[in-house]
């Protein structure tokens, strides 16, 4: 299949993941190659979009104090779920496919693959190629394209800060810092996925629910995502859309009901034929 | 934001949650509606006209009747209202599954449907701290709505006041937010004037 047809299919089940690292200052004050890199935190944001067009969330974030159990965990909930990440295929997975290595862990099949997954398959879903149309553009930053599509990004930090917000808040500092990323890259993906696939519902219910849902699950350091409800023409595309989801459903339940009917009527004409 | 629309239909119902059974392959929670009211302001000239359809389901017995009472609360040239109406219209098209009328909602649906593509307006938007600050606009207007209580802890008398209730807080917050100082006046005048009347007949 073409890729951009690939590409085009909205997917219903999404693991969002970024990272957080520490590494030796590089000499030439350069950010350091990433490699020397280490991970702190990871953030996985799942996104599972139920019968009825509701999508269902979860954020959860892992330490690496232990290894194997982070590694383990993100494999878990990569299960089934198509990877998005920002620049996943150029840090966040060779960063991470490494301390697998490291830690002689071969067998984290769902990380591994979306790792190794060529670009244009889909399995992983880099929104820096996306948004860029896999390089025809030039490569920018998530707070540039939040910013430009009105967004909430970076309002805890920012990346080049992650070792002194560690050193000087601690590590639950990085999980909120970590945790706003994975939401920016939620919403930013909502937003280039419904242009891709000409479908504003897509796009309205997946930011529509997030916003609710961060509202509903009271996440303070996310607070400024719930801004994102409330935007009319949003709401009304995403509400429409769960009545088309009920229209379809109920059409398919007839069919569903006729052709038992029909079955059964079938049956009742063989049994009384071969009587 | 959006502005205040002419015409408003505020919805307010409640919903049963039926568990299917869970050793099931396919193991399904079903929603009934069980009760609504629909408060429906519009504008007349410089005033605001009020009236309030209520209908609460006794018998549990069939919810697809009372969506075909609410829908057909919505005229088309008027914007849904509420709060919350992602779960509203989420559970409203949940109904008729596994209910023997199935089919026959497809019409109140559409319905639904028409009238959510005009503009909508949801007091949610405006509730920055959830329920909470929903619950005290309506208790500053003596109104008994208890937005945390789940629906099912009431009698059908109780329940019929509640929707009532809520319907009416949620259209305070959008007319809170959306109409300018004096067309809030004027708008709170009238709704007393209708409140009044209402509680006498």
């Amino acid at each position: 299949m073409h890729h951009r047809q690939t590409y085009n299919r909205a997917p219903s089940r999404l693991c969002a993941l970024d990272i957080e690292t520490v590494a030796p200052p590089s000499p030439d004050v350069s950010f350091p190659p990433w490699p020397t890199h280490r991970p702190v935190v990871a953030s996985l944001l799942t996104a599972d979009q139920m019968p009825y067009g509701q999508w269902a969330f979860a954020v959860e974030s892992v330490t690496f104090d232990d290894q194997s159990a982070a590694l383990r965990r993100i494999d878990d909930l990569l299960a089934s779920r198509r990877c998005l990440t920002f620049n996943g295929r150029g840090f966040d997975l060779p960063v991470l496919a490494m301390a697998a290595g490291r830690a002689s862990l071969f067998e984290c099949r769902n990380l591994t693959d979306a790792w190794a997954s060529h670009r244009y398959s889909g399995s992983h879903i880099d929104l820096a190629d996306l948004v860029t149309n896999f390089g025809s553009a030039p490569r920018t930053s998530l707070e540039l394209l939040c910013e430009a599509a009105d967004i909430p990004v970076k309002t805890n930090g920012h990346g080049g800060d992650v070792e002194v917000m560690l050193r000087e808040q601690g590590i639950e500092a990085v999980r909120k810092y970590c945790e706003e990323d994975v939401a920016s890259t939620l919403v930013l993906f909502a937003i280039v996925q419904g242009l891709r696939s000409n479908d504003p519902a897509y796009a309205a219910s997946l930011i529509g629910d997030f916003a609710n849902w961060v509202g509903d699950a009271n996440l303070e350091h996310l607070a400024s995502f719930r801004h994102l409800s409330g935007k009319a023409v949003l709401e009304r595309t995403r509400l429409l859309h769960r009545v088309d989801e009920g229209l379809r459903l109920l059409d398919e339940e007839a069919m569903v009901a006729y052709f038992d009917q029909q079955s059964r009527a079938a049956a009742n004409l063989s049994r009384k034929t071969a009587g | 934001m959006s502005n205040y629309p002419a015409k408003m239909a505020v919805l307010a119902p409640a919903f049963v949650i039926a568990e299917g059974d869970a050793s099931s392959s396919n193991p399904q929670s079903y929603v009934f509606l069980n009760g609504f009211a629909v408060l429906k302001v519009e504008r007349q000239g410089r005033g605001f006209r009020f009236d309030e359809a209520r209908q609460i389901d006794e018998t549990g017995s069939s919810s697809v009747e009372l969506m075909k009472r609410l829908t057909k609360q919505l005229d088309a040239d008027a914007s849904v209202a509420g709060h919350r109406l992602d779960q509203v219209v989420a559970a409203l098209v949940r109904v008729p599954h596994g209910d023997p009328q199935a089919a026959s909602a497809k019409p109140s649906l559409q319905r639904l449907q028409a009238a959510l593509a005009n503009e909508v307006q949801d007091a949610a938007w405006y509730d920055r701290d959830r329920q909470r600050s929903l619950e005290q606009l309506a208790s500053d207007y003596d109104l008994p709505a208890e937005w945390h209580r789940p629906t099912r802890q009431l009698n059908p008398c109780m329940l019929e006041r509640e929707l009532s209730a809520r319907a009416q807080s949620a259209w305070l917050a959008i007319a809170h937010e959306c109409l300018s100082p004096d067309e809030l006046r004027r708008a709170l005048a009238d709704y007393d004037q209708w409140r009044t009347a209402a509680s006498i007949a």
